[in-house]
């Protein structure tokens, strides 16, 4: 029970640190990015070509901060000019955004699945008292709560945090009260970008590489953030929590069941709370 | 909600587009009497199974390219045309019909799975085409739902539960503990497995299933006892999945022995590259490392041209274009009808070495491999034979279920 617990927390956090990414773009520029299941395998796939070449350590500090400045990238030169357009016409360049970085994969890395080591320090189990459990597994938990701590402490008390909290309340407003909206949009979709790199980092040495992790990943992600509530950050978290847990227990206790769990739980919560467990809007 | 509809609206329309664009027009042409042979390679090229598409393009090209140094196959020359089966059923479907009835290409391989072809068998007659099964393992396909037009090179579900069966017996644990995948292949492996044990006074312990794209294995892996042995029905990302975790979990390094069914390729085996590994069991339908010089013949003229040692599904691709050109001369003609009649019970030279395509149910009848885990002089892993079981021993006899007429 306590192991499918941690293991619960370590597929949670995973998505917890993806579904923000996604809800902080979704808050501020109104779009559903397909595009961040690519990313996030991107980056298991660079990460990897780092850490043969050099180290993990480092694949985890770059590689968020290059996916980043391509996010800036992509807001600069693509979703700031289509933010006054259809949503379907941001739906199309993210979706793009996908197919383009699925194909660069395979023809890089080819359909093979791939693995990463974890780094030294991090292989083998930790005895816990109560079970033994892999300790690379115990530090995906550790990394992304404390992610997830500053990125919230961040949106309470900084000061473009405040702007990001009122541009995605209400955008118009905001840019009218004498604020660069345009620019918190750019920080955020980087930061939304980085997030999925720094989850698709922590994946590499936890899950297993192919270029169909995108895809497989990012359906549970838009889940965790219906089930959380669109429009809202914190939601999306204790969704992304949610989910794991019940998926891996589910596992255990009706495994005939297991692949629905996550399709259950959202089914449930838009029949009784539409909205999401925090959402403010119940539709795009 | 005007939004959210407009999106809806959207999206469903792309949708709709993207299926028109790979449905197309049929075209009634037939094929010419003196013109090139039309292959319709149809794999997966995304998805879990992608490396294995990957692994039968390579066979399948490998074995038109040769024929056509050689002047073709009956004075034809081979022609290949490709199609994504997107791995799903409906893919298949519409992969394969594009091909049949807009390239004209009527002889069908490269599908991996079994409910892909199973989508794709009972069209083949009124396409006037004809399909080659090289990998996917359901007994129904050359069973119950067996069709005139569908061939199978390689081995199925049962003769792949009598190869693993050679382990359970060798190895003498008093009890195993399975994954599975849970669909068909997995479901199959593991009915046999339980069947195999009860002859044998040991039992099947823990009987866990995952489904197919499984990427976090943890739940299941503090379900296993770590006792006895280990037999895991996986395939493709999965088993690499799988037994990466298996081993971060230190479960897979508790059991006496781990026995793979068909999952350790030489794919896997590079992926992991973990020393761990090194003693475990595997079966399969063919294995490059196979003590026949046949097998021999073709690995050295294959990593002549590339370089390196042909995978698996390099093999069971080639095997199924030697399935068609012997079926090809034999007919001398291309016309998919006469060439399914040559089939029906011809023996052929192959890699195995000497084949026969049972007229019964068109499984063929053909060994099957076991091998061990071994260290190679370049210091990678791969499955080394240590023996085959004949086609006597694994192939169980047709199902009366399956009426060719």
């Amino acid at each position: 029970m306590f192991v499918q617990v941690l293991n619960g927390l370590a597929f949670g956090v995973l998505l917890l640190v993806l579904s923000s990414g996604l809800a902080l773009i979704f808050g501020l520029r109104g779009v559903v990015n397909f595009a961040h299941g690519a990313i996030y395998m991107l980056a298991a796939y660079v990460a990897m070509a780092i850490t043969d070449r050099t180290s993990f350590w480092l694949a985890l500090v770059t590689v968020p901060v290059l996916l980043a400045a391509a996010g800036l990238l992509v807001d600069r030169f693509g979703l700031r000019h289509l933010s006054g357009r259809s949503p379907l016409d941001m739906v199309l360049l993210t979706f793009g955004i996908t197919f383009v970085v699925a194909d660069v994969i395979q023809t890089t890395w080819g359909t093979r699945a791939h693995t990463i080591d974890p780094p030294s320090a991090l292989q083998g189990s930790t005895d816990l008292g109560l079970a033994t459990y892999p300790t690379y597994r115990l530090f995906v938990i550790a990394m992304g709560l404390l992610v997830c701590a500053a990125l919230i402490a961040w949106l309470k008390f900084s000061r473009t945090g405040l702007f990001v909290r009122a541009a995605g309340d209400d955008r118009t407003t905001t840019g009218a009260m004498g604020v660069n909206v345009d620019r918190v949009s750019g920080t955020v979709v980087a930061l939304g970008f980085g997030l999925a790199g720094l989850a698709g980092v922590l994946a590499g040495p936890y899950l297993t590489l192919s270029p169909a992790m995108g895809t497989e990943i990012l359906i549970t992600t838009f889940i965790v953030v219906v089930v959380g509530g669109l429009g809202s950050i914190g939601g999306p978290m204790i969704a992304a929590l949610l989910v794991g847990l019940a998926h891996a227990l589910a596992t255990v206790q009706a495994p005939t069941f297991s692949a629905y769990v996550p399709y259950l739980l959202m089914l449930g919560v838009l029949l009784v709370r539409p909205q999401g467990i925090a959402g403010r809007r119940t539709a795009l | 909600m005007k939004k959210s509809l407009r999106l809806g609206v959207a999206l469903s329309a792309l949708t709709l587009a993207t299926a028109a664009c790979s449905g197309g027009a049929a075209s009634t042409s037939k094929q010419d009497a003196d013109g090139p042979i039309r292959i319709a390679v149809v794999t997966p090229q995304s998805g879990p199974y992608a490396e294995y598409g990957e692994e039968q393009r390579e066979g399948i090209q490998f074995a038109a390219d040769e024929a056509n140094a050689n002047g073709g196959i009956d004075g034809h020359e081979i022609e290949l045309e490709f199609a994504d089966s997107l791995g799903t059923a409906e893919g298949a479907l519409t992969a394969s019909q594009r091909l049949v009835q807009e390239k004209n290409a009527r002889f069908i391989i490269g599908l991996v799975s079994s409910p892909e072809m199973a989508a794709v068998t009972p069209k083949l007659e009124a396409w006037d085409a004809l399909m080659i099964g090289t990998q996917g393992q359901s007994d129904d396909l050359t069973g119950k739902s067996c069709t005139p037009r569908y061939f199978r090179v390689t081995a199925n579900d049962t003769a792949g539960v009598n190869t693993i069966a050679h382990w359970l017996t060798e190895e003498k644990l008093p009890q195993w503990d399975s994954i599975a995948a849970d669909y068909s292949f997995g479901q199959a492996s593991t009915a046999g497995i339980e069947k195999t044990l009860k002859g044998e006074d040991s039992k099947l312990n823990v009987k866990l299933f995952s489904p197919l794209g499984t990427t976090d294995f943890g739940s299941h892996l503090s379900q296993l006892s770590g006792k006895g042995g280990l037999v895991v029905s996986l395939a493709g990302s999965d088993v690499v999945n799988f037994l990466k975790q298996a081993l971060q979990f230190g479960v897979l390094q508790k059991y006496e022995t781990v026995l793979v069914n068909t999952g350790l390729s030489a794919a896997t085996l590079k992926a992991l590259g973990d020393e761990r590994l090194v003693g475990a069991l595997g079966t399969n339908s063919w294995i490059p490392t196979a003590d026949n010089p046949a097998t021999k013949a073709f690995v050295e003229s294959y990593a002549a041209e590339k370089g390196h040692p042909p995978a698996e599904n390099v093999g069971n691709g080639y095997l199924g274009m030697q399935a068609i050109f012997a079926a090809i001369e034999e007919a001398g003609s291309i016309a998919p009808a006469d060439v399914a009649e040559a089939l029906e019970g011809l023996t052929f030279d192959s890699i195995q070495g000497e084949v026969t395509m049972r007229a019964e149910d068109h499984q063929i009848e053909a060994p099957t491999y076991v091998g061990t885990v071994q260290k190679t002089a370049g210091g990678g892993l791969e499955l080394v034979a240590t023996a085959a079981i004949p086609a006597a021993t694994n192939n169980p006899s047709p199902n009366p279920a399956c009426k060719l007429d």
